[in-house]
């Protein structure tokens, strides 16, 4: 019997993703009994080229991490929706946008403007910034568009599953991969992680009281960490309230909070404004000028509730209405 | 296709993408060359407005294959920031769990991503230039240790960094987790598991 066919992809991503598929272990050798990897840029010398000769629907499963900043990712994705039966949102950054969609609380004129000419550290006389390409021999060598907002995957292409985790915990990826390859597949646009909160399958959840009173906010820095006590019982921000379970608690067994990589639970349609809410309702206090106070002690609202989540949010990112001075034409 | 210029597309087995242009003359040198690196995200500005303490997180995503090292120079740079000397035991703990990550790295680098083309060689066919390909060669028996020793040190990276792939335990002055003398112990056994690995290796490669 021929073996199916799986590709693995990365756009605006680190490599934690492909490092989890690695991570597999002992079981990448199972996994590679079983099916034949065709495109795997980090692991395997295939090129766009041998993708491109594939037949229509080749492919029976394509993972693709990272979320889509430039043109090139998004003309990549398209081929692999083409050439895949199935293809899975691998990663927060893909299912969400993740951190590189904190991106979108600047423009893209912003970054540009940051990273090749504003830095400490650049040195860049000419101010040269990348422009879309140059000519030479009667060939066209182009660069990608910088897109001026991050978005996940499916609002570039259909996606089938999401397998949310920054990065995918081995359990869930080792578990998506025996699913996709048996006979009876989840219902097309399931998350292949457990549809409950992260506080479920804490390690403290003994400790955490029914109901938690918040007199304060406490960063991590600013105060001695109990290793037992459930940390939001702490004043600690843990959002393991409103984050879906499946990491087995990573950050809370390394002492610290969860910061909701996993995205919200199923029944949720926005991690951000659902955080909010179960932590307006736990401030302890009537008095609005106290209450005011407590929430004054979250420096960074956006960043902190949206951490992985921003281009997914119902508001995707934010858009200055003043028109910029200097506009560099190809970011507009 | 112009039979003078050669695309790279793209550039595989390393962390990051690219593409590679190269114009041929009619003797075949090279006339011009252009790399490109298409991998802007903006670290520099998004995290603009974002609290310090969350940089060893933020920056680690720089890149997934290195997050240790990441998230440790900016935990540094937290130290610095707050005028904070970390103590004795916070610089050992940080210092053990950089050395963990530092062996396996370097498993990952030899045998994964450069180890096609020193161990199957850069003239073997493209669908054998990975890591199956080396697996072919060295064995099943030098594979199996390779996965071993790095399932390892990954573990011990995620005991006492919370995780592996952006671990969470940098804090300005410290660490957020305390080692245990059983943690410890575990440490030990990887360090002298890592020593052996390494010796097992360099025997192999000698025959």
């Amino acid at each position: 019997m021929k073996k199916p066919k799986v590709a693995f992809y990365w756009c605006a991503s680190c490599g934690g993703c492909e490092e989890a598929v690695v991570d597999l272990g002992e079981e990448i050798l199972n996994v590679v009994d079983l099916v034949d990897i065709v495109f795997w840029p980090v692991a395997l010398d295939f090129k766009v080229d041998d993708l491109v000769n594939l037949e229509e629907g080749e492919i029976t499963t394509a993972f693709i991490n990272g979320a889509i900043r430039t043109s090139e990712q998004h003309e990549i994705v398209k081929l692999l929706r083409r050439k895949s039966k199935f293809v899975i949102a691998y990663g927060s950054c893909s299912c969400f946008g993740g951190i590189p969609g904190l991106a979108n609380l600047f423009s893209a004129n912003e970054i540009v403007r940051r990273v090749y000419l504003e830095t400490p550290s650049t040195i860049n006389p000419e101010n040269v910034i990348p422009g879309r390409g140059d000519k030479f021999d009667g060939s066209v060598v182009s660069l990608p568009k910088f897109y001026d907002k991050v978005k996940p995957l499916d609002q570039a292409i259909e996606v089938d599953y999401y397998l949310p985790g920054c990065p995918p915990p081995v359990k869930l990826t080792l578990e998506a991969i025996k699913t996709l390859l048996s006979d009876t597949l989840p219902e097309r646009g399931s998350v292949l992680a457990p549809d409950v909160a992260l506080c479920n399958e804490c390690p403290r959840k003994e400790t955490k009281p029914d109901k938690i009173e918040l007199r304060a906010i406490n960063r991590p820095h600013q105060v001695y960490i109990d290793a037992e006590k459930c940390l939001l019982a702490q004043g600690l921000l843990c959002l393991g309230i409103g984050t879906r379970a499946g990491c087995g608690a990573a950050c809370i067994n390394g002492n610290m909070p969860c910061t909701g990589c996993m995205g919200p639970p199923g029944n949720v349609k926005d991690q951000g404004a659902k955080l909010i809410s179960a932590l307006a309702s736990i401030v302890s206090s009537n008095d609005e000028e106290e209450i005011k106070r407590i929430l004054e002690q979250i420096p960074d609202p956006t960043g902190t509730f949206y951490k992985y989540f921003l281009p997914y949010s119902i508001l995707q990112g934010k858009i200055k209405r003043e028109i910029e001075n200097e506009s560099l034409e190809n970011y507009d | 296709m112009n039979p003078l210029k050669i695309t790279i597309d793209p550039i595989t087995r390393l962390e990051g993408h690219g593409k590679i242009d190269i114009f041929l003359d009619e003797s075949g040198n090279v006339k011009k060359t252009y790399f490109q690196v298409p991998e802007l995200r903006g670290f520099e500005k998004f995290v603009e407005g974002r609290p310090a303490e969350e940089m060893p997180q933020i920056t680690s995503r720089i890149c997934g294959v290195c997050p240790t090292a990441h998230h440790l120079a900016s935990t540094k740079a937290l130290d610095d920031l707050y005028k904070v000397e970390p103590t004795l035991t916070a610089r050992k703990i940080r210092e053990l769990v950089n050395s963990t990550f530092f062996v396996e790295d370097h498993a990952l680098h030899f045998f994964f991503l450069g180890g096609p083309d020193f161990i199957v060689g850069v003239d073997a066919p493209k669908g054998l230039r990975n890591i199956i390909g080396v697996l072919n060669k060295v064995g099943i028996e030098v594979g199996s240790e390779v996965i071993k020793i790095r399932k390892l040190l990954r573990e011990l990276i995620a005991l006492a960094g919370g995780k592996t792939i952006h671990p969470v335990f940098g804090l300005p002055g410290g660490v957020s987790k305390q080692i245990t003398r059983e943690m410890q112990e575990k440490f030990i056994n990887g360090a002298e598991n890592a020593v052996k690995f390494a010796l097992f290796v360099l025997n192999c490669l000698r025959k």
